[in-house]
């Protein structure tokens, strides 16, 4: 027979942890190796010798030989790198795979220990991410699990998981918390409700690429600095020169011990011999003293940094449940890096002051993660019993107080015949009919005894007939609030748009909100814009682009054909991705994007189009741009010299918001300069009309036009599609009455007019053939087929029914006022016609949705 | 056991408002419609507590209706309870969700405006929701709005139906439009009023303008394929159509008549004449519509132009004179400084000056000279640099008219 | 306008967040299925996550004015059923039965309000 629990795992960036709620939910069970250390470092090395993949503790004491420990992996994951593991090329979800195998099959053989004869098995798990990770990263960590054999169950956002364990721990009914979580690799702050034991989750920030790791790095580029200026050879090339980075490894791994030390300590003396080789071959020495305020001076804004989410997922919390610092009841510390006496007396003087928390709750700092998630696991799970041809899952705790319990039993598999299930203790406690196998949500009432342990089996019965019998316990104990149907814990952390046209202006549009709970599903309605013959659906995470859906359809088509675009996101984060459009189905998954590398000139370039769009930008977008570029510039400039990996995913992540905004930052259309230029040609016309105009004086003339412009501004200012429209098109039927007077005293047929139109027609084919040359097509593949496409036929058209005919008209070949006048007509609403599908052209494709 | 106690009394009196509550409902609704909440029979406590109230509940439990009906469907605002209102509120509104019926949805709409007006009552069944949980501004802030929800509600399902045109969202549209009769149902004061009546507007034009993208999508990217006139015209028909739903709105006309002038020249310079005509067929009542308004109402003058251009093509195409001439003339009236307008007039002018000239006979000849001469002042007057204009004058002055300042 | 997640599941809106997270936590863990559930779930979240909402949809329900509206919010609820005697609600439930078993009596005099405390129908 076998039992099988299902196991939380905190899957960390420095170490990772497995627990599991006992059956009896009195106890949590983290697994532990025999000198009882919970923590299993998040390495793997090839071990030369054995040839063989060392995973844990035996690759981390690897550091500094050769080959080194593969560390850190989280911080590439989602990404579309390898890195080499003796002779594997492993891409970071089967790194992860082959940390969460050893984590699976030790706990195995720590519960088999403990068990005796019953076979344990841990076959499912929920696995925590940080809240803040993208989808790509979610994405790549479920997989990782997979990898690893095992069923996962549920991806739980870190925080959440820790407030799980808080309120499972001090069986807390009501309460806000605030989380803050800072392990090595990443920074999470949430904000969560418990609600008479269900979970909400109000808000959700982060840094994904700032950790204890940085604090590190940061302090170890300060060694670097000073040993420099004592005449050591270390002007570093930490992103191209391995050896190089081999250095700077030593040095943070120095700095990794200050830290350490000054944890318990005001001051360290620091008295390192040889702990490097300069570029030289020179051996370096380290003597001297580290205080703690230099070290705290040293990263004192990467704590601000962590600060300054805490505020924005405030602010949000507020918007979205009217919960501020003040409603906040306890403040928890999560992560190896909140050990830092520092970042726990910038928590307690700027966050708990001003809550109802006195101090933060920081125990279990490395594990609470690991133990929250552990409690959502037997919650998601329950318990499986079986043997070779049977298995059963007991779905509802195994815990009451009362007279009797009931019991929620799904039963998997069963012998043949298979009609009944009971439950026999001193004899048959209850008993349920099993109409077919598998069958779900059997219910059995069940008597509870007195005693706190009682053993009872499970039997499935044919014909009255025991066919398997599982034995299992029921428990006498308090029942621990917890979350129930009500409950979804695990919530999306950042909005997933598409990104569509509205009054021809690129918008994006929210299809599952930040903060939704999982599982979701979201089907949207949107409609084609043009005949491109394809339909273009770009998903994205907050602005990031995280897929990019093309259908190919039918020239003819017609405009406006709905197109349903469904999304999912299961309990394990999975998004699923399906479009319609015109009896055609289209699916997708979330992968991550192709990564190049980058030299420095590449990232300058970079940081100087970074720096370019800001100034573009203005209103909403700019407080956006702010919020989500300005950070990674920030973060770019300060990893530069010291951290190559997280200098790609940070360039990788800043080119595709560049393209982003970039796209985004062309305004409603028509544009304003249109609208400028028809007031001015307005204003202009009354300026100049003698007398009475329309019958209005210039008085009354100055006040329309200012209305109309007042409102036009109005509208821009507001983004209001629809109005700016209505105005613009205002302004220019009355431009166009208004100039009727002057109009119908021009000589049209005069050969000097003529001749002025004809000129201004050759200007105007200028401008668009320029617009048509200068046009950049999206760096997205199957997009700039269908763009290019576009242009080289505009082009075509161009020549033929505008260069030409305006070069005939210009010709030897005489031609009559009137006919020319006709043949310039033509040309010019030609033009009209090219210009209009020119400023298509970077949304060809592009959905519109309803009232667009 | 004590056999009847007040509490049951109370109870009973309950449940027959329910039962009371589920005929009238009937009567209003009909018989399918499900029932409201049970709380909305609190409808009758309300009412019991004025005499003409009472009056109506006790007739109504012998069986006389009408009453009742009146005091639900016509209450009098002076004599008006907030908590009644807010019963009738609910109950309107979900009688015109059950039914579609605008009355019942204008008379919701009268009675949270009632509500908006009285202020004090929400704000108490505000407070009394909230506790602690929300500050007193906030809460001020809540119940201030919420009387104007049912208005967005409105702009919502206009919204939700303007693409397809929905008969619910045409509904939705009409009442939008008639929230003024509303505020006067419920009593609602100036302040009250003018929110609401702007906030009304604002989700027509939202709504109208959803219509009216939909087909300008379509239309804008059939124009700027230069696709066939067929195509077109179906479009045309479509927008029409939007036009219709959105209850003849202006909106919709302006975007029309400015919308299709480039493809109208497209065809008018190629002579393609029956393309014009079915061009222009569509478009003649919205377009008789608009100037309709602009002549009612002079300072819409900013579409006077296209409007005006409408009427010279619709001129150019006309089978007759008379009916070329009475376009070009509306065009002209709309519009007098016209270009086009006023060149189509004079042309026709002087053709139909010509043509009386052409048939001149001797027993009418002062009278045809006489109107011949006139149409050649006028069209001199509206074109002087028109080519056929020299012509017709030299013929009037060869039948001894002569016109100064030729 | 959408069912009144009040009506629809019955609860009072008086009620804070907490005794509405108990009510519809009943409701969702006897639901038939999982649509029923989510809708369930929706309610739940729509009148518990900003008090705002909740203060939305308690104007867009009808008052309990056979209580007294606007007045204190009742005490907490009472214990279940199986505690209380045996009382008139718990034999005729709907309006339709009153009929049914013939229970109509002419019409009376209006009642005075009743004080919710002593009104055993809010408890």
């Amino acid at each position: 027979m076998f039992v099988d629990r299902p196991v939380g795992i905190d899957l960390g960036t420095t170490n990772s942890e497995v627990a599991l709620l006992d059956p009896s939910e009195k106890d949590l069970i983290v697994y532990a190796d025999r000198f009882g250390r919970r923590t299993i470092p998040s390495a793997i090395c090839w071990d030369p010798r054995k040839e063989e993949i060392l995973v844990g503790r035996a690759a981390r004491n690897r550091r500094g030989r050769d080959p080194g420990p593969v560390e850190s992996i989280k911080r590439k994951m989602g990404r579309d790198v390898h890195v080499q593991v003796g002779p594997h090329s492993l891409s970071p979800a089967e790194v992860s795979a082959k940390i969460l195998d050893a984590l699976k099959e030790r706990m195995r053989a720590h519960l088999q220990e403990q068990t005796g004869d019953v076979e344990v098995r841990v076959s499912r798990a929920v696995i925590t991410v940080p809240a803040y990770f993208d989808a790509p990263q979610v994405e790549a960590t479920r997989r990782a699990g997979e990898l690893a054999g095992l069923e996962v169950l549920g991806v739980l956002q870190e925080p959440t998981a820790a407030a799980i364990y808080h309120t499972w721990k001090r069986k807390l009914g009501d309460g806000n918390f605030l989380v803050y979580d800072l392990g090595g690799g990443t920074f999470d702050v949430s904000i969560l409700r418990c609600l008479a034991g269900e979970y909400q989750v109000l808000a959700i920030d982060g840094d994904n690429y700032l950790g204890g790791d940085d604090f590190d790095r940061r302090f170890a580029e300060r060694l670097r600095a000073d040993l420099a200026e004592r005449g050591y050879a270390l002007d570093l090339d930490v992103q191209s020169d391995p050896d190089d980075q081999l250095r700077f490894l030593r040095l943070v791994h120095l700095a990794q011990s200050i830290k350490e030390s000054l944890s318990t300590a005001e001051v360290v003396p620091v008295n390192e011999h040889g702990v490097l080789e300069d570029k030289e071959g020179e051996p370096v020495d380290y003597e001297g003293e580290v205080g703690r305020a230099q070290w705290e001076a040293s990263v004192q804004d990467l704590v601000d940094t962590t600060l300054a989410c805490c505020r924005r997922a405030l602010a949000d919390a507020e918007k979205n449940a009217g919960v501020t610092l003040a409603d906040i009841d306890h403040v928890v510390l999560v992560g190896g890096s909140t050990r830092v006496p520092y970042v726990v007396r910038r928590v307690t003087e700027e966050l708990c002051a001003r809550s109802k928390s006195e101090a933060p709750l920081q125990d279990e700092v490395d594990t609470c993660v690991a133990l929250g998630a552990a409690v959502h696991a037997a919650q998601l799970g329950g318990l499986s019993l079986g043997d070779d041809a049977s298995r059963v899952t007991i779905r509802s705790p195994l815990v009451g107080r009362g007279e009797s319990l009931r019991l929620n039993v799904d039963v998997d598999a069963a012998p043949e015949g298979v009609d009944a299930l009971a439950v026999i203790g001193d004899d048959v406690l209850a008993e349920a009919p099993v109409e077919a196998v598998p069958a779900r949500g059997l219910k059995l009432q069940v008597g509870l005894g007195p005693d706190a342990t009682q053993p009872v089996t499970l039997a499935l019965r044919a014909g009255g007939e025991a066919k398997a019998q599982l034995g299992f316990a029921l428990y006498r104990g308090d029942v621990r609030p917890r979350a129930s149907a009500l409950s979804q814990p695990s919530v999306i952390a950042k909005d997933i748009a598409v990104e569509v046209l509205r009054a021809g202006r690129r918008e994006r549009r929210v299809l599952l909100a930040k903060g939704t709970g999982l599982p979701a599903e979201a089907t949207h309605t949107f409609f084609t814009g043009d005949k491109s013959g394809a339909v273009v659906l770009r998903l994205l995470q907050n602005r990031l682009p995280i897929k990019t859906l093309m259908v190919s359809v039918a020239e003819d088509v017609a405009v406006g054909t709905p197109v349903e675009l469904t999304l999912r996101c299961d309990d394990a984060m999975r998004i699923e991705a399906k479009a319609t459009v015109a009896g055609q189905e289209l699916w997708a998954n979330i992968e991550p994007a192709p990564e190049k590398a980058r030299g420095a000139a590449e990232i300058d370039a970079l940081l100087t189009r970074a720096e370019g769009a800001a100034t573009s930008l203005w209103g909403h977008d700019a407080h956006y741009y702010r919020r989500e570029v300005e950070p990674l510039v920030t973060g770019i400039r300060e990893v530069v010299g010291t951290d190559p990996d997280k200098l790609a995913a940070l360039c990788a992540k800043l080119e595709q918001l560049l393209e982003h905004f970039e796209g985004e930052g062309e305004g409603m259309s028509p544009p304003m300069h249109r609208f400028e230029g028809v007031m001015d040609a307005l204003r202009r016309t009354v300026y100049r009309a003698e007398g009475l105009l329309l019958g209005m004086d210039k008085g009354a003339w100055e006040e329309r036009i200012e209305d109309l412009t007042s409102r036009g501004l109005d509208a821009w200012e507001h983004s209001d599609a629809g109005g700016w429209r209505r105005v613009y098109n205002e302004a220019q039927a009355l431009h166009e009455t208004a100039s009727e007077q002057e109009f119908s005293r021009l000589k049209l047929d005069d050969p000097a007019y003529i001749t002025q139109r004809m000129v201004g027609a050759m200007a105007y084919a200028k401008r668009v053939e320029h617009g048509l040359a200068d046009f950049v097509p999206s760096a997205s593949s199957e997009v700039k087929d269908i763009q290019i496409a576009e242009r080289d036929r505009l082009l075509g058209t161009l020549k033929e029914k505008v260069s030409e005919p305006l070069r005939a008209l210009g010709g030897d070949e005489p031609v009559g006022a009137q006919e020319a006048r006709r043949r310039l007509d033509q040309i010019v609403s030609e033009l009209d016609r090219i210009d209009a599908a020119l400023e298509k052209l970077p949304s060809l494709g592009l959905v519109t949705e309803r009232g667009g | 056991m004590k056999a009847w106690r007040e509490a049951d009394d109370a109870r009973l009196t309950r449940l027959e408002d329910e039962a009371r509550l589920a005929s009238l409902w009937r009567g209003l609704a009909g018989e399918d419609a499900p029932l409201p909440h049970p709380r909305a029979a609190g409808l009758f406590v309300c009412l019991r507590r004025s005499t003409e109230g009472a009056l109506a509940i006790e007739r109504a439990d012998r069986g006389e209706l009408a009453p009742l009906l009146r005091a639900v469907t016509q209450p009098d605002p002076a004599a008006l309870s907030p908590a009644l209102a807010h019963h009738l509120a609910l109950l309107h509104g979900r009688l015109a969700d059950a039914t579609g019926a605008e009355r019942a949805r204008i008379r919701s709409l009268g009675m949270w405006l009632f509500l908006a007006t009285e202020q004090t009552y929400l704000l108490q069944v505000g407070r009394a929701v909230a506790r602690d949980a929300l500050p007193a501004r906030e809460v001020e802030r809540a119940t201030a709005e919420a009387p104007f929800g049912p208005i967005d509600g409105l702009g919502a399902e206009a919204l939700a139906g303007a693409r397809e045109l929905t008969d619910r969202a045409a509904a939705a549209l009409r009442v939008l439009g008639r929230v003024e009769e509303a505020c006067t149902l419920g009593r609602a004061d100036e302040a009250v009023t003018r929110k609401a009546v702007a906030r009304a507007r604002r989700a027509r034009a939202a709504a109208v303008d959803a219509a009216v993208a939909r087909v300008d999508g379509s239309l804008e990217e059939a124009i700027t394929r230069d696709a066939p006139t067929d195509e077109l015209v179906a479009l045309l028909w479509d927008a029409v159509a939007v036009w219709r739903w959105a209850d003849a709105d202006e909106q919709v006309e302006r975007f029309l008549v400015q919308r299709v002038t480039s493809v109208l020249w497209d065809r008018y310079r190629d002579r393609r004449w029956d393309d014009v005509r079915a061009l222009l067929r569509p478009l003649s009542e919205p377009t008789e519509s608009l100037a309709r308004r602009i002549e009612r109402d002079p300072s819409k003058l900013a579409y006077a132009a296209p409007c005006a251009q409408m009427y010279v093509f619709s001129a150019e195409v006309a089978p007759t004179l008379e009916e070329q001439l009475r376009d070009a003339e509306r065009a002209v009236a709309l519009c007098p400084t016209h270009r086009n307008g006023s060149l189509i007039l004079a042309d026709l002018l002087v053709h139909r000056a010509m043509r009386a000239l052409d048939t001149v006979s001797p027993w009418n000849q002062a009278e045809t000279l006489d109107r011949a001469e006139a149409d050649v002042r006028r069209a001199e007057s509206l074109y002087p640099q028109l080519k056929r204009l020299p012509d017709a004058k030299l013929r009037l002055e060869a039948k001894g008219r002569k016109i100064d300042g030729g | 306008m959408a069912d009144n997640p009040f009506e629809r599941w019955d609860l009072d809106p008086m009620q804070g967040p907490q005794a509405i997270t108990e009510r519809l936590r009943e409701l969702a863990e006897d639901a038939p299925d999982e649509e029923t559930r989510a809708t369930i779930r929706a309610a739940w979240e729509a009148l518990t996550m900003h008090p705002r909402d909740r203060l939305r949809a308690a104007l867009e329900a009808h008052p309990d004015s056979h209580g007294a509206a606007g007045a204190p919010p009742p005490p907490p609820p009472a214990p279940r059923r199986a505690h209380r005697a045996l009382e008139l609600s718990d034999l005729v439930l709907r309006p339709s039965l009153v009929r049914a078993l013939g229970l109509e009596r002419e019409a009376r005099a209006p009642i005075p309000d009743v004080a919710p405390a002593d009104d055993p129908w809010l408890r």
